[in-house]
């Protein structure tokens, strides 16, 4: 029997470790995630990476619960876990297919935390994060350009959870068009939702509108109605605890500015 | 001869923020967002109510006429129905 090698991530409060005989794919793991390694992870989900023989029927990824039962499918993987016991297997090709994993996976473990997966830029500054959901187009990516390179967790998608009392912004190894990312958090400050304009202009926006935009920008793969329900319930939380902007902005910042001029937290 | 009711399609999530109701199929991940006279008509399907029954509650609180109430009563089920959103009640 082969010996088995592990390696574990942490993307925020979520842990893994993956455990496999076969050395490159662990290999290949790291060289993935390299900000996301942890010697030391808290609570992990074992997983136990296997083979998958050959590339299933195509269909979009999701995860099912029953019971003490989650499944996680997509044409390139399959996975089984044990809720009760964290742990599991799951049939990959290759290790390519983890990214996709890893996103269809927190998006289930985020609904325990009382967090969400957003298609979202965010940047730390005044030690708290700005987070700018939006959709492909919506200028993540342009805002990200503005924001100094330390300062930004990632220009694609942004972990929320609560934490306390608090809301938590995370960097996630999940990126758009640049390739910068952080593994730092901060206090969530506030929502910044974007369009693009001539002009820059911040203006406060209602909590049922930042909560329909902040639905359109969350990534889900659940498809039981109790799943989204426990959604529904942590986006209206969010929506209550934290402030939410409209932010006009054009793709250069007025002379003599930054970013935190023209959207203070 | 026993007026239609209906009820809500089963699997729906559903949820008011901040005085706003969200609907989600999760079947298509989409989202409903059904307002004014539409929330009305949407609780009163929640309640078993028949469309003689909504056309009355929608002329109290609009102040429309009865004939233009059914209309568009009529016109909102139906587009619920086609979203599969609600379903008849078998009688």
């Amino acid at each position: 029997m082969t010996p088995l090698s592990t390696v574990s991530i942490a993307i925020g409060p979520v842990a893994l470790t993956f455990r496999s005989g076969q050395k490159e794919t662990l290999r290949q793991i790291r060289s993935m995630y390299p900000s996301f390694l942890t010697n030391k992870p808290v609570r992990p989900w074992t997983v136990d990476l296997l083979s998958l023989e050959k590339n299933r029927p195509a269909a979009a990824p999701f995860f099912r619960r029953k019971d003490n039962a989650l499944k996680l499918s997509w044409s390139r993987f399959d996975g089984d876990l044990d809720l009760s016991r964290r742990a599991g297997r799951l049939k990959i090709r290759s290790a390519g297919v983890l990214g996709t994993f890893l996103r269809v996976f927190l998006t289930h473990e985020l609904l325990e935390l009382n967090g969400l997966l957003l298609h979202a830029a965010g940047a730390l500054w005044e030690g708290k994060a700005a987070v700018f959901p939006g959709r492909s187009g919506s200028g993540k990516s342009t805002i990200s350009r503005l924001v100094p390179r330390a300062s930004l967790l990632s220009d694609e998608i942004i972990l929320l959870y609560r934490k306390g009392t608090r809301w938590m912004a995370q960097g996630t190894p999940f990126t758009g068009e640049s390739p910068v990312h952080h593994n730092a958090s901060g206090p969530l400050g506030r929502l910044v939702f974007l369009r693009k304009s001539a002009r820059w202009d911040r203006q406060d926006i209602e909590r049922p509108d930042a909560a329909r935009r902040l639905l359109r920008c969350t990534l889900f793969f659940g498809r039981n109605d109790p799943d989204y329900a426990r959604l529904l319930d942590i986006v209206r939380r969010l929506v209550g605890d934290v402030s939410a902007s409209l932010l006009h902005f054009r793709p250069d910042l007025p002379p003599g500015r930054c970013l935190h001029d023209c959207c203070p937290l | 001869m026993t007026a239609v009711r209906y009820r809500h399609a089963g699997r729906l999530a559903q949820r008011k923020i901040a005085g706003t109701l969200f609907i989600v199929d999760p079947r298509h991940a989409c989202l409903h967002q059904p307002h004014g006279s539409g929330e009305t008509i949407w609780e009163m399907v929640r309640s078993g109510n028949t469309i003689p029954e909504m056309v009355e509650a929608l002329c109290d609180d609009y102040d429309v006429e009865p004939a233009r109430a059914e209309k568009d009563i009529r016109r909102f089920l139906r587009e619920l129905r086609r979203k599969k959103l609600i379903e008849e009640i078998p009688r």
